[in-house]
Order: structure tokens, then sequence, then C-alpha cells
């Protein structure tokens, strides 16, 4: 698994509070002081979207794939998403999910759907 | 930045682009032979030999494909490296040529870019390409043409453009690519064409984006102060800029804005003491439509948000402004990934000199080019004067 062993993980730079994903020196102040979180994968805002059809075979979902780029407070995140009519701007939650396989093994990453 | 030597362009080749019967190292040797012939450089001692290559161990099941094309097109005992850059393999291996002569380490250098992509099925060429993008963004399912899309709808969404304007760039491509014999794709195609082709990463379909393609190209250089041995019409290398990116598109501040392209053309400027405003002909890195529009405008040619008008009035196509991708760019002259940072060059290489045919800009004096690498994480920009 090596490099693909982790799912939307991200951590927070001591110095300088950036948060991002996991990095030797922070990518804003180079600080190699890092916290964990845990963002809150809520209230947040799709800003842009696309489904794939040429699909790749790690991918077992079938095609088209929806994947898309949401902001949760102060952190962007990318992710598949499970929702029928897509708009920009659409608010959206999300949860930690299997989204592949990559070297037979399932990972896991993030979900898109509609928030109320 | 310290005294370095000026570097000539004195000659250069490319095999034809698109699906060819030779394999890797037989296109490095056909394109290398003939910028060596180009450059009447054929009983010389070359030097060095830098190779642009994405992917042979990949897709060909061969490493140290440099030493091989040293030794199969005669240039032993030349120092040959391979250069890896993901789709910026060939434009690094052009910067790694233009360094070794400017240092002064190296007299006369051969850079040569290819790759052989045709014997792979697609979507394993896909799924090996997209190695390059970040972990996490990869485990997710993400593609090049699926960051292509989610910027397309980005860009649309942010500066009020449509649809059809992105498209424009594949129509005016491919209208070029029939002007240039070694092109890939040499058909015209409409509009109505690229609207209707097969959803590949909605909003992007087939024809918004760049062809599997095999091919190589070559070039020549050496200092300018001895071009005249092998040419009347060196080109001259008047600025390189390279600048890395963060990997995520998700974590850029403005992910519709190229910065490492901003810092990498604004480098190559400052070296070649020119704006893009001198600029007469450009070769940029249109993997997909949107891209091209997006690099005009971080490049320098056009307010942010109005490269896509810039297509829809003509300015970018031949006869227009400042013609970008006269060769058909990579959406018609074909992307094969380690050629294609190299091939630019050629183009502006012939440009320069006057000897692009019936593509030709009209008394072009400055080209700049365009290779982008990872999705805009490595971006590399050339500056090529005829003086």
């Amino acid at each position: 698994m090596g490099e693909f062993s982790y799912a939307a993980s991200y951590v927070k730079c001591r110095k300088c509070g950036r948060i991002q994903f996991p990095r030797a020196r922070c990518v804003e102040c180079r600080s190699g002081e890092f916290e964990e979180v845990h963002p809150k994968w809520e209230s947040g805002r799709l800003i842009s979207f696309t489904l794939l059809y040429a699909l790749p075979r790690r991918v077992k979902s079938g095609a088209p794939c929806a994947l898309g780029i949401a902001e949760f407070g102060g952190v962007r995140s990318f992710g598949q998403l499970r929702v029928k009519n897509l708009n920009i701007g659409m608010k959206v939650k999300a949860v930690v999910d299997l989204v592949s396989e990559v070297g037979g093994k399932p990972v896991s990453g993030l979900v898109f759907t509609p928030e109320e | 930045m310290g005294r370095i030597r000026e570097v000539a362009i004195v000659g250069c080749g490319m095999t034809r682009f698109g699906k060819l019967e030779k394999g890797l190292v037989d296109l490095l040797v056909d394109a290398s032979l003939s910028a060596i012939m180009d450059a009447g450089a054929s009983e010389r001692e070359f030097d060095a030999v830098y190779v642009g290559n994405m992917c042979s161990g990949e897709l060909n099941g061969i490493t140290g494909v440099a030493s091989m094309l040293a030794d199969r097109a005669g240039l032993l005992p030349a120092a040959a490296d391979r250069i890896e850059n993901g789709p910026a393999s060939g434009g690094s291996a052009v910067k790694a040529g233009f360094m070794a002569v400017a240092s002064g380490i190296h007299d006369l250098v051969l850079v040569a870019g290819g790759e052989k992509m045709t014997d792979t099925p697609t979507d394993k060429l896909a799924d090996i390409i997209a190695t390059l993008l970040h972990p996490y963004e990869y485990v997710c399912g993400a593609t090049l043409p699926s960051l292509g899309a989610l910027l397309a709808r980005m860009y649309m969404e942010k500066y009020g453009v449509k649809r059809e304007s992105i498209s424009l760039v594949a129509v005016k491509n491919h209208k070029n690519g029939v002007l240039n014999p070694y092109a890939h794709f040499q058909k015209e195609i409409t509009l109505e064409d690229v609207l209707s082709s097969p959803m590949v990463a909605d909003p992007l379909r087939l024809y918004d984006v760049c062809p599997v393609s095999d091919g190589a190209a070559a070039l020549v250089l050496c200092p300018a102060e001895e071009a005249r041995e092998f040419t009347d019409t060196p080109i001259i290398i008047r600025g390189v800029g390279h600048a890395t990116d963060i990997q995520s598109v998700t974590e850029r501040e403005d992910p519709t804005i190229l910065s490492a392209l901003r810092v990498a053309s604004e480098k190559a400027y400052k070296m070649a003491g020119v704006g893009p405003g001198d600029v007469d002909v450009a070769e940029l890195h249109d993997a997909f439509t949107i891209l091209e529009i997006v690099q005009s405008e971080d490049v320098g040619f056009f307010r942010k948000g109005e490269g896509a008008r810039a297509v829809e009035e003509g300015e970018t196509w031949l006869g227009g402004r400042i013609p970008i991708n006269p060769s058909g760019g990579l959406k018609a002259r074909g992307h094969p990934l380690g050629a294609t940072g190299v091939a630019q060059i050629v183009e502006l290489t012939w440009q320069l000199r006057g000897e692009a045919g019936k593509r030709q800009v009209d008394g072009a004096e400055v080209g700049l080019s365009v290779n982008f690498g990872g999705f805009g994480n490595s971006i590399l920009v050339h500056v090529l004067g005829r003086r």
C-alpha cells in the first residue's frame, strides 16, 4: 500500500495553523510541528464536480463516477459524490467510506452526500 | 544570476506523431539523427545526451533509454541521462541541455524526448499517468482528465465562460494540425463535432482531450558563439523558468490559477529581457482545451478570465495577435508524453527560422513554450529568440 495507505487524513501546523495533508514541513511556513486534526465533514459547499466516464480500474462503482471538490470551513477536500442532481454551491456532508481498490486492497476516502 | 554562456539551437528534428510501428528507442534514434543532420553535425563528437521520457519502464519494459540511444545513434562516449518529470519530461530535458551548455560544462549537446504509448491499453495508460497525482486524489479515482474537468467547471463558474468557448481551442488546434505534416491529426473538426463527441469527464468530451500518441523529437545545442559553424540561422534559448506548485489542487489557494506557471514565466521573461507583449508565437500545453486558455492567462498574454474571449475573437488563431499552438498543439500534433516539451521547441525553432511552411507566423522573432507536468505542479517555460 505504501503511499496509498491513508484516507483524507489532515494535520494542522502548530506554528501558522494551516490545515493540510500530512507532510514533513508546513507548505505555508516550513515548520515541522503538526498536530492531528479531525475536520468535521459537515456544512460543506460543493465548488466543482465532474462525472467521470473513462473510469480507472481501481474504482469499482461503475461509470460514470462523480468526483468533486468541497469546502468545509477551512478545509477544502476531494471526494467521490453520491448525489443525484449536482449543482455548484450545493450543501454537502462527507463520510469516510470505501472508494476504490489499490493493489487488490480496498481503500477509503471521503464520500460526499447532500446535506438537508 | 551569475555569468553564463548564451546557448543556441543549431539543429532540430522529429518523427511524425501518431500510432507508429517503431519502438521507443528507434523513434528516439530517428528524431536524433534528423536533428544531427539538420545541424550538419554528423561527424562531430557530442559531449552529452539528455532524454526526456516519462514511462519507458512502465509502458515499454525498458530502462536506461538514454544510454541505449547514445549507443544506437553513434554518440559514444557522450554522457547520457534520462530525465523524468512526468508530462514535462521533455521540457526538463531541454532545461538540462541548456544548463549543461550555459555553464560551460559541455559544448555540443543532444536533447531528445520520446514516448511509445499506443501499445498500452488506454485504461492502463490512464492509471499509470494518474500515479503522478496526490495519492489521496488517486485513491478517490482521479485521473488527469477528471482534474481537467474540475478545473473547467470552476473556471466557467468563476469567470462566466461558456462551455462552447473552451472547445473552440480544439477547433483551432485541429485547423492548425492540418498544416503540420508531423501532426497526429491532420483533419479539421467543427465545434459541433467536439460537443457531440463521447463524454470523458463532464464537461470535457473526447475532442477536448489530447490523443494517445507515439513519437520523438530532438534538438542540437551549442554555445551561441560557435553556432555559425553549424547554421546561418541559430535560434537562441533566451530564457528558462521552472517552478513547482502544491501537488493537490484542493490545497491551492485558487485552483483556477497556475501559480507555478506565473513563477516560471516571470523567471523566463526576466532572463530573456522580454515581456509577454513581446512574444510573437507560443506553444502551450493543451492536454485539455481548458489548459490552453488558463495557461494563456497565467503566462501573461491575457487578463485572468479573458483567455476564452481571446479564442472566440480569433486572437490566438493563425493570423491573430498572438497565435497559440500553430503546430496543432498536444490536441492535434499529439502528446507522446516525454516528446512534447522537446517538440514544442522544435516547432518554435522552425517558426523563428521562418521554416514552418503553411503554418508560419509571419516575422516571428520571439517564441515561448509551456510544458506542464503533474497537474500543474511542475511547469517549464522556455523563451526563444532569433537573437
